[in-house]
């Protein structure tokens, strides 16, 4: 069952948890020097390692778009792995929470991701792939013990490592208190983005916090201090949501429950439009104005409603805009109740 | 002037160094100069002088008063297009990718990265998980660092008898390697 169908722990505030670890074959070029051949090589010695670890192979060069994008959209893979013209291909576990994408910024980039709040859990996990593949593999590593794993970028030389949480925040959104808490989170040598990583803005109050220090930090340390500072935020969160009273709470109940009733009931709905209302109806599930509708659920129904996930789902890889603004309208009504 | 360490390239480059007002300095050629800062025993100086943006800081232009030297322009007196020989990338190319070529870039060009990490991460020392194939490696090394500095107490506590037999674990530890 994939990630985004299980409940997890704090999930009024946190949506996933996510650990990736960065790995290079040692002799072999990092991947902005390797040709198709040697990449080609490398999936083959890599994938045979964890095909033997129960993994199965998807050929990133021979998939549809849309299914390529859909692997996005749940998180197995990062936006810019689409877009390699290099050899690459994705492995994934049967459940779907552990991922490995060959020939990406790295030789390899493993990664678990879990619902909820589970640092501890996704760390393991990764840990687990690490150790699968370095009973095989030599990895490039600095000899004199000073950079740990070398990687294609200098940032993430050390443990390799990016631990992060996707968190639902509207409360601090609406309150203006993003740029302090980021400010404050660059302090603590960590960073705050919109949902889709690097370079993209925050979509339906979604951020995601991660370490930005990867060196002369151990796994734990990173682990730790994510943990830490989720566990403050989410207080911040839950803070301010219970400060809101009186003519405030009934204004924001109204809201909810209009964006529920749209829903419901809209023959199409656009993507921002979509996300704008399912965040009302996360904030009311939340808050408990909305009992009878699981948290999970919501989460299940935003990746169903991305564009490539539902494409895929109505079999129209080519749909235009309004077909795939009226699929998701019937999406939403038949989950959310009302055919 | 000749290298002090390996005496046959040209020194390119002044170390000096004064830790707790004891001082040494080398005239180096980057080669050495790249084998030392590997090998850490720079990583000792750059810890000694915390107050330092950046570990190079330390290094000066013995021929003509200090420079600083950033990553992007690399070291005084290095040829401009030396190549990695294993991926045949200039630090000039890194430079302007921002992308290292392969694992032995870091080796090769170990000065120059050394500023860099360090404003990266604030840090110039791993502390996480070891691969399988150098995990043993690093258990000796941090043995003998441990012995040694054990062995050093012993003396001038006069333990003579538990510093023979320390002396001895390192003496086998050291053959091993």
């Amino acid at each position: 069952m994939p990630w985004y169908h299980t409940p997890g722990k704090e999930q009024d505030v946190v949506v996933s948890t996510r650990v990736r670890l960065a790995r290079n074959i040692d002799l072999y070029p990092f991947v902005s020097r390797l040709d198709a051949t040697t990449a080609e090589e490398l999936i083959t010695k890599i994938g045979a390692v964890l095909e033997e670890g129960g993994f199965v192979k998807t050929d990133f060069q021979s998939i549809p778009r849309t299914l390529a994008y859909s692997y996005v959209e749940k998180h197995y893979v990062s936006p810019g792995f689409v877009k390699i013209s290099l050899p690459h291909a994705l492995y994934l576990n049967e459940p779907c929470n552990l991922s490995v994408m060959l020939c990406e910024e790295d030789h390899i980039r493993l990664q678990c991701i879990l619902p909820g709040l589970s640092l501890s859990e996704a760390w393991e996990g990764a840990r687990r792939v690490d150790e699968l593949l370095d009973e095989s593999l030599d990895f490039a590593y600095d000899k004199g013990g000073r950079w740990g794993y070398l990687t294609h970028c200098p940032t993430n030389l050390g443990t390799a490592m990016r631990a992060s949480v996707m968190m639902f925040l509207p409360a601090l959104t609406s309150a203006g208190q993003m740029d302090e808490l980021s400010a404050q989170l660059a302090l603590a040598g960590m960073t705050i983005r919109g949902m889709w990583g690097e370079g993209s803005g925050a979509t339906g109050c979604l951020y995601q916090i991660s370490n930005r220090m990867t060196l002369g930090i151990t796994e734990k340390e990173i682990v730790d201090g994510i943990h830490e500072a989720v566990h403050a935020i989410c207080e911040q969160e839950r803070k301010l949501r219970a400060s809101i009273k009186g003519q405030a709470l009934d204004q924001m109940t109204d809201k909810i429950y209009r964006s529920l009733g749209i829903l419901k009931y809209a023959r199409t709905l656009p993507l921002k439009e979509f996300t704008s209302l399912l965040s009302d109806v996360r904030l009311g599930v939340a808050m408990g104005l909305l009992p009878g509708i699981q948290i999970h659920d919501l989460t299940t129904l935003f990746i169903d409603a991305m564009p490539a996930t539902l494409s895929l789902a109505s079999n129209a890889t080519q749909a235009s805009d309004r077909e795939t603004d009226f699929a998701r309208g019937v999406l939403v009504r038949s989950r959310l109740g009302e055919k | 002037m000749l290298c002090e360490k390996c005496k046959k390239k040209k020194a390119t480059l002044y170390y000096n160094e004064s830790i707790n007002g004891k001082r040494r300095s080398f005239h180096l050629c980057n080669d050495c100069a790249a084998a030392m800062e590997t090998s850490g025993e720079l990583e000792d100086m750059c810890m000694a002088f915390p107050h330092f943006d950046t570990p190079l800081n330390l290094w000066e232009d013995g021929y003509g008063g200090a420079v600083v030297i950033t990553a992007a322009q690399g070291l005084a007196g290095e040829t401009p297009d030396r190549a990695c020989p294993l991926c045949g990338a200039t630090f000039a190319e890194i430079s302007s990718t921002g992308k290292v070529g392969c694992s032995k870039c870091y080796e090769v060009f170990a000065p120059r990265f050394l500023p860099l990490v360090r404003s990266l991460h604030g840090h110039n020392t791993h502390t996480g998980l070891i691969p399988r194939i150098h995990r043993e490696r690093a258990e000796r090394l941090a043995r003998i660092s441990k012995l040694k500095e054990q062995l050093k107490e012993a003396v001038s506590t006069e333990a003579y008898e538990q510093a023979a037999v320390l002396r001895d674990e390192l003496r086998r530890l050291e053959a091993n390697g």
